[in-house]
């Protein structure tokens, strides 16, 4: 899929538990697990602005475009 | 009387409706001929071989009846226990159409064979019509699922 979530990324650099920031979030443990694997089809704004208000991060920081045949990451 | 009726007890009503039907398909299996042989009697200008032609098309439209009603019996379980729109169900579906194709077939066989046609044209212009809208039932819940699948995933 074209966009790649780096959330994992960024819960490591913020050493944030799963289980803590999916809380904190107020989404399951299993939907952030399905965000985190790249395997969501929609995010809505509401949760993406939880995730930075609690990650101290830009949307940009969690979500990153890759066209489609760019090896390049 | 308008709090007595809810979706559960449509879903039980449903459920009756249907192992009546498996009922009455079996019973038919068992008894189809001697029904034939009663009709027979009570009209001969059907022909001797009335029995014998009619029977292997009415006995198809029975099977593929009771296959239908069981693979329906499937799906409301499904259905009560809260699992809708699944791909197991839109296959469901998908045969349940198949089968209905399958009597219009055999009726096709019949009208051809036996007499009296008549009663193969209406069995299988109605089982076909059934079908036709099984497909596009299947089709709506299909929509469903992927809806559903994009609400699933939305985070």
């Amino acid at each position: 899929m074209p966009i790649n979530v780096n959330l994992d990324v960024v819960m490591a650099m913020r050493r944030v538990p799963a289980g803590e920031l999916a809380n904190r979030v107020g989404i399951t443990p299993a939907n952030l697990s399905i965000l985190k694997n790249n395997k969501a089809k929609a995010v809505r704004f509401s949760t993406l602005e939880a995730l930075c208000r609690e990650l101290k991060c830009q949307p940009g920081d969690l979500l990153q475009y890759i066209e489609e045949g760019d090896n390049d990451e | 009387m308008s709090n007595f009726w809810d979706s559960r007890k449509s879903a039980v009503l449903t459920m009756v409706v249907a192992w009546l039907g498996l009922g009455l398909g079996l019973a038919g299996l068992g008894g189809l001929v001697p029904l034939l042989k009663y009709v027979y009697r009570q009209a001969p200008f059907l022909g001797e071989s009335f029995v014998a032609r009619a029977a292997g098309p009415l006995y198809a439209c029975l099977v593929c009846g009771i296959a239908a009603v069981i693979i329906t019996l499937l799906l409301l379980g499904d259905i009560r226990r809260g699992e809708v729109f699944t791909a197991t169900n839109v296959r469901r579906l998908r045969l349940i159409s198949y089968c209905g194709y399958a009597i219009t077939l055999a009726c096709v066989v019949g009208l051809i064979v036996a007499n009296p046609w008549l009663l193969f044209a209406f069995i299988g212009l109605v089982a076909g019509f059934m079908s036709l809208l099984m497909r596009v039932i299947k089709n709506v819940i299909d929509t469903a699922r992927l809806l559903k699948e994009d609400a699933d995933f939305t985070i």
